[in-house]
């Protein structure tokens, strides 16, 4: 018996005559074991229907219609496109971190040979400046273009690994586009959790992470982190923190 | 600078690590990927930081909280909650629990650093 049933049966008991009650509990009961059957006759075609198709495929059929198959299943399709954007982009990330791994390489070659540069043209200078009208002065100048060529692949790797930066920061959505689809799971899980109240049917669903209530358009974003500031200075000036 | 980070994310927990070691504080970063999985890491490790996201699976951020501050063990240990709640009322609810600084994702690493220092008392 229901919860609802017990309640209707409560509700009974407390408007009917004392006469009466024996009449009540009769069609209860009677009432009570028709439910059962249609829940167990219910339960029989369901599993009657609830077959392959036969042709080997494993794909099932209610009543004769075809079911979607696993992979093209919404929940799944969804659970599918999160896991393999999580994949991609931790690939994407692998990807970033040999970029910076060589770019620290490339530093520090280049403050390897930074003092050797500077000793080579202390002396360069001096040659230049006590003669100079040898042949090194032709070389000084080929030399001052190394350096500066030096200068340029150093600003450049600077440029490069902020660069890197900023896309790692970046990917930071993949984890906000994948609580968006969260968002979009949870309704039509509750969508079929409703329907399923109708028709009886069945989802095996994992453990999932709480829905997130608010995800921030990056315009908020700076008022946001400001607010987060305000609410901390109050909570603590409260002492409540 | 031991330092746990806790996302159900791999993407995030990736991101938190790298970011940690651009700011100076990746000395050694534990790892674990809900509040549940957490708990049992901590129980043979000490850290300096907690850094958790809200909400996961098995335990979320919230209840780990919770547990974490039911411990005198880690009266001490500061706790960042780095997750996409912004809501007014979550954001009491976590420092209410125990939480002592709060970012709302996406974060840059300026914000957690200086999130860092301040819940280390390295900042006025």
């Amino acid at each position: 018996m229901s919860q609802s049933d017990i309640d209707s049966l409560i509700e009974e008991f407390s408007k009917a005559e004392k006469g009466n009650i024996e009449d009540i509990i009769d069609e209860f009961t009677q009432e009570s074991s028709e439910k059962e059957l249609l829940k167990k006759e219910s339960e029989e075609d369901k599993q009657t229907n609830l077959k392959d198709d036969g042709n080997g495929s494993g794909q099932e059929k209610i009543k004769g219609v075809r079911l979607p198959e696993n992979e093209h299943r919404v929940i799944d399709k969804l659970d599918e496109i999160n896991r393999e954007s999580e994949e991609k982009v931790n690939k994407l990330f692998e990807y970033l971190e040999t970029i910076t791994d060589e770019l620290d390489k490339t530093e520090k070659l280049i403050q390897e040979i930074k003092p050797y540069m500077e000793k080579h043209k202390e002396f360069m200078d001096f040659f230049v400046e006590h003669f100079p009208k040898t042949v090194v002065k032709n070389n000084y100048e080929y030399f001052k273009n190394i350096i500066d060529i030096t200068k340029d692949i150093e600003n450049s790797v600077s440029v490069i690994r902020d660069s890197v930066f900023d896309a790692m920061d970046t990917l930071q959505f993949q984890d906000i586009t994948r609580q968006k689809i969260e968002r979009v799971i949870s309704v039509i899980k509750a969508l079929h959790d409703y329907l399923n109240m109708w028709f009886d049917s069945s989802y095996e669903d994992k453990p999932r992470a709480r829905v997130a209530h608010t995800i921030v358009d990056e315009k908020e974003k700076g008022k946001i982190d400001q607010d987060v500031e305000d609410i901390i200075k109050q909570m603590q000036e409260k002492g409540e923190i | 600078m031991k330092i746990i980070t806790v996302d159900d994310s791999s993407t995030m927990r990736r991101i938190i690590k790298n970011t940690l070691k651009r700011i100076g504080y990746g000395d050694e970063i534990l790892e674990a990927g809900d509040g549940k999985e957490a708990l049992d890491v901590l129980a043979n490790n000490s850290v300096d930081l907690i850094i958790t996201d809200w909400n996961m699976p098995v335990m979320d951020g919230l209840t780990f909280v919770k547990h974490i501050r039911a411990d005198s063990k880690f009266d001490d240990t500061p706790i960042i909650m780095v997750t996409t709640e912004a809501a007014k009322e979550d954001i009491i609810t976590a420092l209410k629990a125990g939480v002592n600084n709060y970012i709302v994702k996406p974060f840059t690493p300026d914000v957690l650093k200086d999130k860092i220092d301040t819940v280390l008392g390295k900042k006025d």
